[in-house]
């Protein structure tokens, strides 16, 4: 499988798929924080944008930056998974989504 | 040794040429209805595709809208404008799906005893329209490197001669061309599958928790009827994956039944084979009409 195709594999399934399962309950956890709950749209827009640009772009370093940082990507998405398997653990997934947002980016940015 | 006379060889030889060239004209018959039919069909689906792709940047947008200022939502608004390139390429592949029914239509005028001219004039009319849109798709961003790198590396029919001049001479003209744009029918619906699959997913995900879930638990369902039908079009979406699979199946197929019709494999296992794949294209096109209603 190639870079690209693993890596929006990864993000549309791993971390886009269960954040929109779950934004109703993490946008609920944040109560009337504003900020946070913008913070938190953000990054799902952020995450929305880098999907894009791999569905669009084919980026030459990406199977170097994915070896690269995979270990750290997939211990933050198994992190991701375990705090949405919890049902009061919504402001961890929150926490833990920024950080995957995080990492993808910055695996993009130096492809 | 013992010599036919030649006119006994010569009716040996001209009933064994029309074994094989008699077959030829229903069979050419047979390919242009069932490419008629995958064009159809492969144009209705794809406007289905759009509109599930749409919808599902929409459900997105409403989503990630949720409690934020209205600057940040024109921000967002702004973000998700890249949905109307997609729908753009969708549109072209459209116009690719059409132009190849009024390809196959015009093949199987091709193939009718009384041909004239103006037939002729209308395929070329058309296969250069339809060899333009494909090379606007060709360069697809939807593509992979691999699938376009493939659609670059065609292969060579060798062209047998068909009862009919006319055909013979459209095939000779244009065998490979055709093999292309089917190829590229394939390549788009397989790329087309993988970016709608998680778009329902997401539509389904989304749309059901904002119009199913919530308002069935916080009982403030205003319409319930409306709310019954909301949930079965949530619930029967996924067909639209799998027509897309049947699709591109489709196309895979019928490029076989061209490169068989082209290169005149008519013996008894090739011509059950293209039969069988020639039934399965009009199946996918009953099963669109299906899915798209």
């Amino acid at each position: 499988m190639s870079a690209r195709s693993e890596m929006l594999d990864l993000l549309r399934e791993k971390v886009r798929a269960p954040i929109e399962k779950h934004a109703g309950e993490i946008l609920e956890s944040f109560g009337g924080d504003k900020e946070r709950a913008a913070a938190f749209q953000k990054a799902r827009a952020d995450l929305d944008s880098m999907i894009e640009r791999l569905e669009e772009d084919e980026l030459k370093g990406l199977r170097k930056e994915l070896d690269a940082h995979a270990a750290e990507l997939n211990d933050a998405i198994k992190a991701l998974q375990s705090s949405l398997s919890k049902v009061k653990d919504a402001e961890t997934a929150a926490r833990v989504f920024w950080r995957v947002v995080g990492i993808a980016a910055r695996i993009i940015a130096l492809a | 040794m013992k010599f036919l006379p030649l006119g006994a060889a010569l009716a040996l030889c001209l009933s064994a040429a029309c074994a094989s060239t008699t077959a030829t004209i229903p069979h050419a018959k047979r390919l242009a209805s069932a490419g008629v039919a995958y064009g159809k069909a492969a144009d209705a689906l794809i406007g289905a595709t759009e509109e599930t792709s749409v919808d599902a940047d929409s459900a997105r947008l409403l989503s990630e809208a949720q409690g934020l200022s209205r600057e940040d939502r024109r921000a967002l608004l702004e973000k998700h404008a890249g949905t109307a390139d997609l729908v753009a390429e969708l549109e072209r592949l459209r116009k690719h799906a059409r132009l190849l029914t009024r390809y196959f239509e015009a093949l199987g005028n091709l193939a009718d005893d009384s041909v004239d001219t103006e037939a002729g004039t209308r395929i070329d009319s058309v296969a250069d329209a339809l060899n333009s849109a494909g090379q606007a798709l060709s360069g697809s961003k939807l593509l992979s490197p691999a699938e376009t790198d493939a659609l670059s590396k065609g292969g060579k029919l060798v062209v047998r001669a068909v009862r009919s001049q006319a055909l013979t001479r459209e095939l000779t003209r244009r065998a490979d061309a055709i093999d292309r744009e089917l190829r590229l029918q394939k390549a788009m619906l397989d790329a087309l599958r993988r970016k709608v699959q998680t778009d329902l997913a997401s539509i389904n995900t989304l749309g059901s928790e904002r119009d199913i879930t919530r308002p069935f638990l916080d009982s403030i369902i205003a319409d319930e009827r409306a709310w019954i039908a909301l949930r079965r079009s949530y619930l029967l979406s996924p067909r639209k994956v799998e027509a897309l699979s049947e699709a591109s199946d489709a196309a895979s197929k019928l490029r076989s039944a061209w490169a068989a019709f082209v290169e005149g494999k008519f013996d008894e296992p090739a011509r059950a084979a293209l039969l069988a794949d020639l039934d399965s294209i009009l199946a996918f096109a009953e099963s669109v009409k299906a899915a798209t209603r």
